[in-house]
This record gives C-alpha cells, sequence and structure tokens, in this order.
C-alpha cells in the first residue's frame, strides 16, 4: 500500500457538537500533502487539530471546501465507496478504543479488518489467525509479553501503545493519529514516534500526527503545520520552526509550550525515566 | 384594647407545616381515583371470611397434607418439570435467534452513513420498521400467543416454546438495542470509521464491549421463562402447568402441594445458575 496523496481545498467546518453561530473549527484552510510525507501539527488547544484530522480522515463532512483523496472528491462519493476509501486510511484518536475484556492480540488483529473478508475475521476470533504479525508488531512498541493480556489488565500507556501498534498492521496509506505520546512518559515517547515515523517510511503511507511536543515536532518532522484559531499560522520543515514562530503560536498559551519543553528537557535525560507523566489535555 | 387567650391564637404561618395541605390533596385525589377502580375489580376481601367459603377453602387446603409422594407421581412430575425447563431453554434461545438478526438491523450504533452526519432515508425506514415488529411481537403476552399456537400446532410443548419464543424474541431485541444505543460508541465509531464492516464491528467492538449486560440480561429472561412456561401450561402447551391445572381441577391439594413445591424448588434453582453464570461472566 503506498502513501495516499491528500488536498484540502477552501475547507471549513464545524466541531459536530458545536452550537450553531459558534466560531468554526477550522476556516478557509488549503493544504495539500504528498504521498509518503510525514506531517506534524502542532497548536494551542482548542487550535482545530483533532477537527482537522478528522476532515483528513474523512470521519467528519466539512461545511464548505472539498477533500481530494488521490484527486478524487471524498464527499461526492457513495456511502458504499466512501467505506471502501475509510480502510485505506488508519485513524488512531487519542484515547485508545479496545474494548476492555478483549485480548490484545483481537485487539491488534482488528485493525487488519478492512482488508479482511467476513469469513476470515470471524475465523480469527475463534482462532488467532495472524498471531507472529501481532507480536512482531508488539515487539516494535516493546509489549511483546502482553500478546495474549486481557486489554483491562494494561496501564494506560500501554494501552496507548497498543493503539499505535495497530497502525503497523492496518492495510492503510494514510495514518491519522491524535497525540499519540499523551499518556507515555519522555523514554517511550521517544521509542514510539520513532517506530511510527521508521513505520511509515517502510511502507511508504503519509502520516499526519498531532502533537502536544513542540520538540518532537520540530525536531523529527520534515514538516511541520502551525495551527491556531483554525488557520495555518505556519507550514515550515521541523528546523526552520523558530522561538519566534512557537511564541506568535502559542501566545496567551505560554504554559502548553512551557511544559511541552519541559517535556523536552527530561527526553534527554533518560534518567528520569517512567517517573514522569506526561499530562496532556 | 382585647386579649385573646394564648390558644386560639393562630399559629405563626412560619411554624405552619407547609407539606401539610398538599399531603391531604393527594390522599383524598389517591382515594378518588382508587374507588372505581376497586368496584370495577369486585374488591369484596369479605368474601373471604363467609362462613361457606371458609369451609371450601379450609377443605382444600386441609388437603395440600400429606403431598402425593408416591414414586409413580414423584416419578410424573419430574418428568413434568423438566419439560418445563425444556420449553423455556428451547423458547429462550429460539427468541435469542430471533432477536440478533433484529437487533442488528435496528440499532443505529452500526450505521455507516449515519457517521458522517444524518443517517440515509432507506436505512432509517427499515430501522423504525423493525422497531414496530418488536413491538408487536412483545406487546401480546406469551399467554395469548400460546393460545393461538395450540390451535395451530396442538396441544403439547410446542405451542409453549413458540409462544415463549416470539415474545421473548421482542423483548430481547428491544432491550438489546438499549445495550448497545446506551454503551460507549467510541470504540465501535473509530472501528467504522477506520472502513470495517457493520458485521466485522458488531464482532470485534459492539460485542466485546457489550457481553457482559446482554449475557446477564438473557440469562434473567430464561429465569423468567421458566416462570412463564409453568403458566402455559394452564392452556395446554405441556409441562408442570398443565399437570396442576389437572390436578386443581379434581380438587386433589395433596398433589398440588408436591406440584408448588417442585416449582419453587425450580425457580430458585433458575435463580442460583443465573446468579453463579453472572459471576462466572464478570
Amino acid at each position: 500500500m503506498s502513501g495516499l496523496h491528500v488536498e484540502l481545498a477552501g475547507l471549513s467546518a464545524r466541531h459536530p457538537a458545536a452550537q450553531a453561530g459558534a466560531r468554526a473549527a477550522i476556516d478557509n484552510l488549503s493544504l495539500v500533502i504528498q504521498p509518503g510525507e510525514h506531517v506534524a501539527v502542532i497548536g494551542p488547544s482548542g487550535a482545530g487539530k483533532t477537527t482537522l484530522l478528522q476532515l483528513l480522515g474523512a470521519a467528519l463532512a466539512p461545511e464548505l471546501g472539498e477533500v481530494r483523496f488521490d484527486n478524487r472528491s471524498v464527499w461526492d462519493l457513495s456511502t458504499r465507496a466512501l467505506q471502501a476509501l475509510r480502510g485505506k486510511i488508519f485513524y488512531a484518536p487519542q484515547t485508545p478504543p479496545l474494548p476492555p475484556r478483549q485480548r490484545v492480540v483481537i485487539s491488534l488483529s482488528a485493525a487488519k479488518l478492512p482488508a479482511l473478508s467476513l469469513w476470515q475475521s470471524l475465523k480469527n476470533l475463534i482462532h488467532p489467525q495472524y498471531v507472529e504479525e501481532v507480536s512482531d508488531a508488539l515487539t516494535q512498541f516493546d509489549l511483546q509479553e502482553k500478546l495474549w493480556d486481557r486489554v483491562d489488565r494494561l496501564s494506560g500507556g500501554e494501552r496507548q501503545r497498543v493503539g499505535l501498534a495497530r497502525a503497523l498492521l492496518a492495510p492503510a496509506g494514510l495514518w491519522l493519529i491524535d497525540e499519540p505520546l499523551s499518556a507515555l512518559d519522555p523514554v517511550r515517547a521517544r521509542q514510539a514516534i520513532a517506530t511510527l515515523l521508521r513505520g511509515a517510511t517502510a511502507r511508504g503511507v503519509t502520516l499526519v500526527t498531532t502533537l502536544h511536543q513542540v520538540s518532537v515536532a520540530t525536531n523529527e518532522f520534515p514538516r511541520v503545520l502551525g495551527l491556531r484559531d483554525g488557520k495555518l499560522l505556519f507550514d515550515l520543515p521541523g528546523k526552520e520552526v523558530t522561538q519566534e514562530h512557537l511564541a506568535e503560536l502559542y501566545a496567551q498559551f505560554e504554559f502548553e509550550l512551557a511544559s511541552a519543553a519541559h517535556t523536552h528537557v527530561l527526553a534527554e535525560m533518560p534518567a528520569a525515566k517512567a517517573e514522569v507523566r506526561v499530562g496532556c489535555a | 384594647m382585647t386579649t385573646q387567650p394564648l390558644d386560639t391564637l393562630p399559629i405563626k404561618p412560619s411554624l405552619r407545616d407547609p407539606a401539610w395541605i398538599k399531603r391531604v390533596f393527594w390522599t383524598i385525589v389517591a382515594a378518588v381515583i382508587m374507588w372505581p377502580a376497586l368496584v370495577s375489580t369486585e374488591f369484596k376481601p369479605w368474601v373471604f371470611f363467609e362462613s361457606e367459603n371458609l369451609k371450601v377453602t379450609g377443605n382444600f387446603l386441609a388437603e395440600f397434607f400429606p403431598p402425593a409422594l408416591s414414586p409413580e407421581f414423584l416419578h410424573l412430575i419430574a418428568k413434568e418439570a423438566w419439560r418445563t425447563v425444556a420449553i423455556a431453554t428451547a423458547g429462550t434461545f429460539i427468541a435469542l435467534l430471533l432477536a440478533i438478526p433484529l437487533t442488528l438491523l435496528s440499532t443505529t450504533v452500526l450505521s455507516v452513513s449515519s457517521l458522517s452526519g444524518r443517517m440515509n432515508k432507506l436505512p432509517f425506514v427499515m430501522r423504525q420498521l423493525i422497531r414496530w415488529l418488536l413491538i408487536l411481537m412483545r406487546s401480546i403476552p406469551e399467554l395469548i400467543w400460546a393460545l393461538v399456537f395450540v390451535r395451530v400446532v396442538g396441544l403439547g410443548p410446542a405451542a409453549g416454546v413458540l409462544a415463549i419464543a416470539l415474545t421473548y424474541g421482542g423483548m430481547l431485541g428491544k432491550v438489546y438495542g438499549e445495550i448497545l444505543e446506551s454503551a460507549d460508541r467510541q470504540v465501535s465509531t473509530t472501528m467504522l470509521r477506520n472502513g470495517a464492516g457493520r458485521i466485522q464491528t458488531f464482532f470485534y467492538s459492539v460485542l466485546p464491549t457489550n457481553a457482559t449486560e446482554l449475557t446477564s440480561y438473557t440469562i434473567y429472561r430464561w429465569e423468567c421463562a421458566i416462570r412463564a412456561s409453568t403458566v402455559l401450561g394452564f392452556v395446554g402447551a405441556g409441562g408442570l402447568g398443565q399437570q396442576m391445572d389437572n390436578s386443581m381441577r379434581m380438587f386433589n391439594g395433596s398433589e398440588v402441594a408436591t406440584m408448588l413445591v417442585v416449582f419453587i424448588l425450580l425457580v430458585g434453582l433458575a435463580d442460583m445458575v443465573s446468579t453463579w453464570m453472572r459471576r462466572v461472566l464478570r
């Protein structure tokens, strides 16, 4: 599966639960993402990061403008064709969507569902069919011994990593990942982001992730989008994002920037491991 | 200047119980509503105590002791009790088979079109139709269904099984639907949004999320079905109820007593089994 070409043209959208007359969560935004690109979206709380991901994932219909995948307009498709297209997108919400009483092996193989026939997927429930693949994906997130455990026996951080490991199994050309590091300690966070980037490169998939940790975005990502009040403030290679850019992006939200910078400092001191949970909204 | 004696002084308004008038009012309302209900149901408790009735009741109850304990009778009762359990179990099982597809078709949790705003028209109409079908199935009591089926398939357990299957299918379908609708949808919505099919989503996210609640309710219904299948025996649908009906017609108090004891044991046993199963499922 090669990466998807994604284009947003003059897009405006409201949060589904927003009241009438509320400010649009995404406001007249245009953007092109090339196949195989790795993009990080940063910005203060309420900037519209999650809404942007949902628009990219064909999960939310825009009020104005168009979403195009490989030059096909998404919202002109029939329900059936749209659902087939969604099979090529892997969307990971911030809270990992794992049923508590399910075993990790089944939860992970669920990522393969769009590529499986109904018969194959039922067979997998009765007797797990993709154990090797699942075990490989878990190993990359350092969770190999959790293969047969139930999801409700895992810690919050382990659950989040299981949610991320799903990406490695999904038959997708576009990974959309919302705050992948929110429940991880700095060491785990670096490991997780490195694994995601490596996996995306190996598969050639397009990766878009929102991040609270500004330093991770600017250090690791070739392209960083600064989103504020539903508008793009900057669209730069990670290395070219300056302190001035960040100051403008996080004006009046300096606290979020400060706490994220704090995380970065800790990330460079492996001794501080596991003790610190990165608190994130 | 006139002085009033202390006890005729009006009570200070702040010390008056503000709820008093309301309480009197609602008591009167309750009495007014109850009266016609009592009249139309011919509620006359004193007829119990008229000497003639007391004698009939007394004789019938006196015959309860000693309960019938002859081996042949006990053997017959054991067979009929087993048949009652079998009717309940088979009926609940068929109800389950009816309820599962109807729930899958009627629940909005698995709607793909409503992921992106409003549900399409055709699926919406179909969901409404199935809801009405479920209402039809459960609004007719199992006793009435049994009377109908006794005419169709003849006297015997088959009528009881069908009656329970239809009524309980309607109940299970409705409650399953409610359990699914009220549960957290994040897991299933995300799975649909990632392109999984409706049935895949059911087995991989809706079922594991709700399995305990669904099974627990199904077991509770099975327990109810055991009680119901006894009653169905009275209209000829076989089992313990039919035997009890026969013995009552014969005024054979000792047989009735044995069967009542067996019945109480049966319901108690069903209760124990379902408690145990629910604990295992945690």
